[in-house]
């Protein structure tokens, strides 16, 4: 077990570090120059020489990316050219948005998606199954920038419950930030109760056709405690694993409903980092999101072996 | 009153109280609805077992055997599935009964071992939960009782070490120990009636033996009644009181086991104790393999449903389905032509003459001469 976790850390930091690579060379695949986003189209270019030193930009590329990960590991990510804002304090602004973004969303898909999915496979092909797995197509294919702005036209502007707009910080109250991160959440959950539904839904019908299912009610047991204790667990696999991906790219996935929703979250100012050519920007955030995505997964790989302890000697 | 949901409370009696068998199947019929129609899996099934006794069930693949062991239980899932007939355990009508009232009978009453302990085993539990969930759920013992009662049913099935076991995870023992593990989970709440379907097809040989004495000496130390299906005639040889034998869902012989051995009067029995090899043999003997496969369940069928590949069969066999005929004390078959009989030894040697091939594959004749003649229409002998 130690050995495991030991062996899947060190696969951690090599792709952390290849993935740095990456992040860092992004930016100088990006057609354009920096200097002329920063100084405009007018400036001469004895200016633009300057700025190019300053900026360290002249250097060769690995004694960039050098510079770049030294800071990084003092907690400095560099600064915008345009806001002189530093990225630690954008990822400082963005990340908690996020966060709650992800927890708030996922949360919400999982409370609909376990008991849906559990009534379906209990009866499949009947009535309840058929209504749910209609409906949560249907969910599917409503894209979040039709889903988002509906429920902002219902919730905010017609029943006027929450805000339409805007992130309320947690120090603002509980009640507060909840209102204004509730609808973008809702937007998000849409497309991942159906993925979790289906991914649930078709394992729990699997397990519940095994012999040790079987064997379980001819022990006696109440079919609740079968379903809790004997079914859930190995038929949770695909829905972790599933769960994993969704949180991972909802980092940066929430980008459409950052935007509807007017919240500075990290895939919002990724995009507009990206428009500018604020590329320091750009490498800390797609770092920082990157990072977010491997962690995640490490974390669902180590839940996986939790569960199913087959998995423990590979 | 338990955390997951009401026990039910039934009062069984005790069961040594009481006269009469402990198991009375009455006419029982199981069918699947499919696509194809209706498959009758058990069709008109009957049999008593006694206390203490054992029954063997023997028929190959398909013949409704496994789904008989199921059915008696109640315990057939899904929604397409019809059952009628009654199954009697120590008198009451558990065909009857509503779910929470089986609940009542499943494991405390008659408890299962299935054929392959890799699947009936749950793999992301530990053994000693599989052990001690229905020792605390069901017999309603305390968490240090139930450890300790799950230690001592793991050393009376033969398992070393059984506190470290208790520990382990199915995958992490052997197919022999994980069989001995499901039979300590079938004993756990000592059940009066214990359903064995294939206990040892899926281990060694050597390892199949030791489940079987193993279910002999557990079945006798706690007198408790027993059906043992298998499709292997040899295993049930010496280790039952009375032999069932099934084919395509019906019961086409059932006789005292010496009697069945001794006078074998249906001929799919017959060829099924042909079918075994034998240590006298020369080695890399042919095999008296049965000719053909059992019929479509989902088809209508008329006649005799081994007539097909019955070397003594006529064409009365091919019209009319003969009835269950008794034959001595608690011996019955379904045959027109009978082993051993005058009419079936004519049968067989009338089928020899018209170079029938199930009958020239039965006396040894190589089939293949056979297929050059085309089989005649054979009269009623």
């Amino acid at each position: 077990m130690l050995r495991f976790i030991a062996t899947r850390l060190v696969q951690l930091v090599v792709i952390c570090f290849l993935i740095s690579v990456f992040a860092f060379l992004l930016v100088h695949l990006l057609p354009g120059d920096p200097t002329l986003a920063i100084l405009g189209p007018n400036d001469t270019p004895a200016a633009r020489a300057v700025l190019l030193h300053q900026l360290g930009l002249n250097k060769g590329l690995v004694s960039q990316y050098g510079t770049w990960i030294m800071n990084i590991f003092h907690g400095n990510l560099g600064a915008s050219f345009l806001t002189k804002q530093t990225v630690t304090n954008a990822l400082g602004v963005a990340v908690p948005i996020d966060l709650e973004l992800v927890v708030v969303s996922q949360v919400l898909a999982l409370l609909v998606a376990i008991p849906m999915a559990l009534i379906a496979a209990l009866r499949p092909n009947r009535l309840f199954d058929r209504i749910a797995t209609t409906s949560t197509f249907a969910m599917l294919s409503l894209p979040t920038f039709v889903a988002g702005p509906l429920l902002v036209l219902v919730f905010a502007v017609t029943l006027k419950w929450v805000p339409a707009t805007g992130f309320d910080r947690l120090s603002q109250g509980l009640g507060q930030n909840l209102k204004s991160v509730i609808l973008p959440s809702v937007a998000l959950a849409i497309g991942s109760v159906t993925v979790y539904y289906r991914l649930l839904r078709a394992d729990l019908i699997a397990t519940l056709q095994e012999d040790f299912v079987t064997m379980a009610r001819s022990k006696g047991l109440s079919t609740r405690y079968i379903l809790m204790r004997h079914v859930m667990r190995p038929s949770s696999f695909s829905l972790l694993a599933g769960a994993g991906i969704s949180i991972g790219t909802l980092f940066t996935g929430a980008f459409v409903v950052e935007v509807l929703f007017q919240l500075p979250g990290i895939g919002y100012q990724l995009v507009q980092a990206i428009y500018s050519r604020d590329y320091l920007v750009v490498q800390g955030m797609a770092l920082v999101a990157a990072v977010a995505f491997v962690v995640v997964n490490f974390g669902v790989d180590f839940l996986l072996t939790i569960l199913d302890p087959r998995v423990r000697r590979a | 009153m338990s955390r997951w949901g009401r026990r039910p409370q039934l009062s069984f009696p005790d069961v040594g109280s009481i006269e009469g068998p402990l198991l009375e199947v009455v006419d029982l019929h199981t069918s699947f609805r499919t696509g194809r129609g209706l498959v009758r899996a058990v069709d008109g099934v009957s049999f008593n077992l006694a206390r203490g006794h054992t029954l063997g069930v023997v028929g190959e693949s398909g013949s409704g055997k496994t789904v008989l062991s199921r059915s008696i239980m109640g315990l057939v899932p899904g929604t397409n599935v019809e059952r009628s007939g009654t199954v009697r355990l120590s008198g009451h009508d558990i065909t009857a009964m509503s779910l929470d009232e089986l609940r009542e009978v499943w494991g405390m009453q008659i408890a299962l071992v299935f054929q392959d302990p890799m699947t009936a085993l749950n793999p992301v539990v530990r053994i000693g939960r599989q052990i001690t969930e229905s020792l605390r759920l069901r017999a309603g013992l305390d968490r240090k009782a139930a450890y300790e009662t799950s230690v001592a049913l793991l050393k009376s099935v033969g398992i070393p070490a059984p506190e470290q076991r208790l520990r382990n995870y199915p995958h992490e023992l052997s197919g022999g120990m994980r069989q001995r593990v499901m039979i300590a989970i079938a004993l756990a709440c000592g059940p009066k009636l214990l359903l064995a379907d294939e206990p040892t097809t899926g281990l060694d040989v050597t390892v199949q033996a030791q489940i079987l004495d193993l279910l002999a000496a557990q079945q006798r130390e706690r007198h408790m009644g027993m059906i043992l299906v298998t499709h292997d005639l040899g295993v049930v040889a010496n280790r039952t009181d009375d032999i069932v034998v099934m084919y395509a869902g019906r019961v086409v012989e059932q006789a005292p086991t010496a009697e069945l051995f001794a006078r074998t009067r249906m001929p799919y029995t017959e060829a099924l104790l042909r079918s075994i090899p034998r240590l006298a043999e020369a080695s890399h003997t042919r095999l008296r393999a049965i000719p053909g496969r059992p019929p479509d369940l989902a088809t209508e069928l008329k006649g005799c449903r081994f007539a097909p590949r019955c070397p003594y069969a006529q064409d009365h066999c091919r019209k009319e389905e003969p009835p269950l005929r008794a034959a001595g004390q608690g011996h019955l078959f379904r045959c027109w032509y009978p082993v051993g009989s005058a009419e079936g030894d004519a049968a067989l040697a009338y089928n020899v003459a018209a170079r029938v091939p199930a009958a020239l594959a039965f006396t040894g004749i190589p089939v293949r001469d056979a297929a050059l003649v085309a089989p005649n229409a054979v009269g009623s002998a």
